[in-house]
């Protein structure tokens, strides 16, 4: 059951300055991480959740190299990722690869998708010249593309289409590990089923190691083994799919839970899931971050910030209350 | 059921040399939450700008419109501006475009005030403090002074239905109003959409493209594809038992925790290119359960029983599960 | 666009064979038909050596299009390299080269260009690196715009993600999608560039005569305006087609170019 880790961060941290007025004696910054602490193992699928300003994108980034961190460290495979340099980290990059959000940024507007595939393959010595052409083939197949898709460019395709072929061309390098910044949040309903397919199918045939970015908690629980939540900057609970949507610890995944739509008739009750808004990322509460919004709060929680509690089978959360595990104030679905 | 507040027939919407929208037609109840679902392309955007005449010029718009029994596609102008924000409202989707970011908020309510309810002065500021207070922003009298863009996403929503509803409508038009919102910021307005609907005895048409937010906010839906309405009916009915694939397609596409980890029965293929609409029924290409029939002519919406319409021509397949779409 | 390339082709060929389109060799004189109206024999009639002002100006297409050549060649090439990389890297050299771009905008571009021949001494090769000296920069500021737009998308990170380097990120991806303006403005370029040879060469600073150039026609026809404007308007009006030509050549570029995206 315990398969080799793969990819471990601790501690990662990194903030922004905040782009304050001129004149502004104190400038404050935006800390996107806040002490991020993880681990991937192989095979698995691990979900990181949460809404805007948590810094799930910024981890993604973070954890690729396109973003530096002010402190912590990240391991792949025993090595030191932030140490990586020139040759090394394009080692890095064929085996941890990102897919992004957005569809119509993500690929040259003047490459066709052979273009695109057949660089990746030339640049990193993947196939002789001659064998090119076929993987090229191969990888369109792979990403269920259409077969004339290979001198088209990105325009001509819709918006599912152009994720499969970032998928393909993250795929090119033959990655270990594929990082899925919100891949399917800017899809329709019906082509996100077609993706989720897909990423399961690539999961098994390939043994891929998937690294899932996502605010959608429907879609996270089809794909994910591992669950972490963040926010504000922080991994509040962490464990296995199952036990973290059935009994969640920390009353912030309580209250996604409670948010999310379900396909449950007149399921919406009258009280909202969760008061308040997001604390201003300049302003982060003392304490535990969450206190101000948290139906569970008291006095300990404004003072002192919470550390992971591990609870059965690594299933911890920041909370204080985990310590004794709390009863599932979410609804549960499907039971 | 009652006379519908909001009746529309055969509503078609022509832009250029593409029909958007045709042959829509739907009811809304009074006091009822009627959600619209499609994906992108299906037209229920401009469905919902059509009722209220917000289409830009180009675009043709045929059908009935029928609100109170007024028909509004003959409306003087003078008298649906009346309307507008008067007893019908629209909210929109992405607040800061929506909302005037040169007026406060407190101007941009007690403009509606004095358009539609006749106050003034302090009598409409203070009935605007009352709104903002309503829709759940704190400190609302201060808040009269603040700009959009000194909100919070949320809270900006928030601002916009109080702008819409400060002349309190009896319908609500909201376009996607909580796409763009966190999860749980969208849990708290879609909650106070709820509430405004039993407070205010209003009416409420919630265009979305998440059928789990259909589930659990609205009494009847009707869905949309590719500019054509495929079926209608109370949310109870139709989700348990669609009789259209189209939905049924929908309905599998929504991950739900008993089939995690499995394949999705996803609909095949991708919506149509509107220049190069199939013929017959447009769905008909993705579509398990298509015939020769099906493309012989575009099938209309067509009574199963009270309240449950369809456009299939093989509702009976669908209900029985005889339908397996590849996964 | 077709208009465009029909001219330039026009152009071309008076350049690369004038032999075979000018009825007349540029310097044959002919004393017995001075200052001659344009007419069936010399339909842009002659000038003050006799000489046809149809043939002068065929065979200065020749001269013209080198200027617009190697007046823009250099600039545009280094400039687009140069402000690709400043775009890219920033920091500092950006810092130093958006001051120089500030000085040199303070100083009108005729001004400068005249004050650098003045120095380097009259004739085409010092007027080529006069301007190649100043405009470069101009091309540099463009492109370095533009790589700052692009390297802010997705696709630029997307290729940072792939391991590929700078060099290729840059000149193989951003580049491409970068490179219309520059295209452009390089066509407009040439044809100021004409006008500005053809300015030098009035002002005696550019080519020099009796070599046949629009510019030192107009200049030798100045003192006729009255008499025989032919001798001015003519060449006059051949920078104006060949300007027309550049430009609608550079519009249809950008049609072409726009409709990949």
């Amino acid at each position: 059951m315990m398969a080799e880790v793969l990819l471990r961060a601790d501690d990662l941290v990194r903030s922004f300055p905040s782009r304050g007025f001129v004149g502004r004696s104190r400038r404050a910054a935006v800390r996107a991480l806040n002490g991020v602490t993880l681990s991937l193992a192989q095979g698995e699928t691990l979900a990181i959740v949460g809404e805007s300003g948590c810094g799930k994108s910024t981890l993604a980034r973070a954890l690729v190299r396109l973003i530096e961190l002010d402190s912590g460290q990240i391991r792949f495979a025993g090595a030191d990722v932030r140490a990586l340099q020139g040759d090394a980290l394009r080692q890095y990059n064929r085996r941890v690869q990102l897919v992004f959000q957005d569809p119509y940024g993500s690929l040259n507007p003047r490459m066709t998708v052979g273009e695109m595939l057949e660089e990746a393959l030339h640049v990193h010595s993947i196939v002789p010249g001659s064998g090119r052409t076929t993987r090229v083939a191969e990888l369109v197949a792979l990403a269920r593309l259409p077969a004339d898709a290979t001198h088209r460019l990105p325009h001509e395709f819709s918006g599912g289409q152009r994720q499969r072929i970032a998928i393909a061309r993250a795929l090119s390098v033959e990655p270990q590990v594929l990082i899925a910044d919100e891949i399917v949040s800017a899809l329709d309903v019906s082509v996100q089923a077609q993706m989720l397919n897909l990423l399961l199918d690539l999961q098994r045939d390939l043994g891929l190691t998937i690294l899932f970015v996502s605010h959608d908690l429907r879609v996270v629980r089809h794909l994910a083994h591992r669950v972490a939540v963040m926010y504000l900057g922080r991994v509040v609970e962490v464990g296995e799919a199952d036990s973290v949507f059935q009994s969640p610890l920390h009353p912030y995944t309580q209250a996604l839970l409670r948010a999310a739509p379900r396909m449950q008739l007149g399921g919406r009750s009258e009280n909202a899931a969760l008061a308040g808004e997001l604390p201003s990322p300049l302003a982060i509460p003392s304490g535990c971050s969450f206190h101000p919004r948290c139906p569970l709060a008291f006095d300990r929680c404004r003072v002192e910030a919470p550390s992971l509690h591990a609870g059965p089978d690594g299933h911890s959360a920041e909370c204080h209350l985990a310590e004794r595990v709390a009863s599932p104030a979410g609804r549960v679905e499907g039971r | 059921m009652s006379a519908p507040l909001l009746s529309i027939r055969n509503l078609t919407v022509r832009i250029g040399n593409i029909t958007p929208v045709q042959d829509v037609s739907f009811d809304v109840g009074a006091g009822e939450v009627l959600g619209i679902v499609g994906e992108s392309g299906s037209g229920k955007s401009l469905t919902l700008r059509a009722i209220l005449r917000l289409l830009p010029d180009v675009a043709q718009t045929a059908g009935d419109i029928l609100w109170q029994g007024r028909d509004l596609t003959t409306l003087a102008e003078p008298e649906m501006r009346a309307l507008r924000g008067g007893e019908i409202a629209i909210v929109f989707q992405e607040p800061m475009t929506a909302l005037n970011p040169v007026l406060t908020v407190g101007r941009q309510i007690t403009e509606s005030l004095t358009e539609h309810l006749g106050l003034r002065g302090r009598a409409a500021r203070t009935r605007a403090a009352e709104v903002l207070d309503l829709v759940g922003i704190p400190d609302a009298r201060r808040r009269l002074s603040s700009y959009p863009h000194e909100f919070s996403g949320g809270m900006r929503q928030r601002a916009m239905l109080g702008i819409a509803l400060a002349a309190g409508p009896k319908l609500l038009l909201a376009d996607e109003p909580t796409t763009a919102l966190d999860v749980t910021i969208q849990d708290q307005i879609l909650k106070l959409l709820l509430r405004l609907r039993q407070e205010m005895s209003m009416s409420v048409v919630l265009v979305t493209h998440d059928l789990g937010i259909v589930a659990e906010t609205c009494d009847r839906v009707a869905v949309l594809y590719s500019g054509g309405m495929m079926e209608t009916g109370s949310v109870e009915t139709v989700l348990a038992r669609p009789s259209h694939p189209y939905t049924l397609g929908l309905i599998n596409s929504v991950p739900q925790a008993k089939n995690a980890r499995q394949h999705l029965a996803a609909i095949p293929g991708m919506p149509p290119d509107p220049i190069d609409l199939p013929p017959g029924c447009r769905f008909a290409p993705r579509c398990a359960l298509a015939s020769l029939d099906c493309t012989r002519e575009q099938p209309r919406l067509r009574a199963l029983a009270t309240d449950h319409a369809t456009a299939c021509i093989y509702p009976h397949s669908v209900v029985r599960g005889d339908l397996s779409f590849a996964s | 666009m077709l208009a465009g390339t029909a001219v330039l082709l026009a152009l071309l060929a008076s350049a690369v064979v004038p032999q075979g389109i000018a009825p007349y060799p540029p310097d044959a004189f002919d004393y017995r038909a001075l200052l001659q109206p344009p007419s069936l024999a010399h339909p842009f009639g002659t000038d003050n050596f006799g000489r046809d002002v149809l043939s002068r100006t065929i065979w200065a297409a020749r001269i013209d299009l080198q200027i617009a050549i190697f007046g823009t060649l250099f600039p545009a090439v280094f400039g687009t390299i140069v402000g690709a990389l400043i775009g890219y890297v920033g920091g500092l050299v950006d810092t130093l080269f958006r001051r120089l771009v500030d000085l040199l905008i303070t100083i009108p571009f005729l001004v400068l260009v005249i004050a650098i021949v003045a120095a380097l001494g009259p004739g085409l090769l010092n007027m080529y690196i006069a301007v190649s000296a100043v405009s470069w920069v101009f091309y540099a500021r463009l492109m370095r715009s533009e790589i700052i737009a692009q390297k802010r998308r997705d696709y630029a990170d997307a290729g940072r993600v792939m391991g590929y380097g700078s060099t290729r990120i840059i000149f193989r991806h951003l580049l491409p999608n970068a490179i219309t303006p520059s295209i452009i403005y390089w066509m407009t370029d040439m044809a100021l560039v004409i006008l500005l040879g053809s300015s030098l060469g009035y002002l005696g600073l550019g080519a020099q005569p009796p070599t046949a150039e629009w510019g030192v026609l107009i200049a030798d026809g100045r003192n006729f305006m009255t008499t025989a404007w032919w001798m001015s308007i003519f060449p006059g009006l051949a920078i104006v087609l060949a300007g027309i030509g550049f430009s609608l050549v550079g519009d249809g570029i950008a049609i072409l170019l726009r409709r990949r995206t």
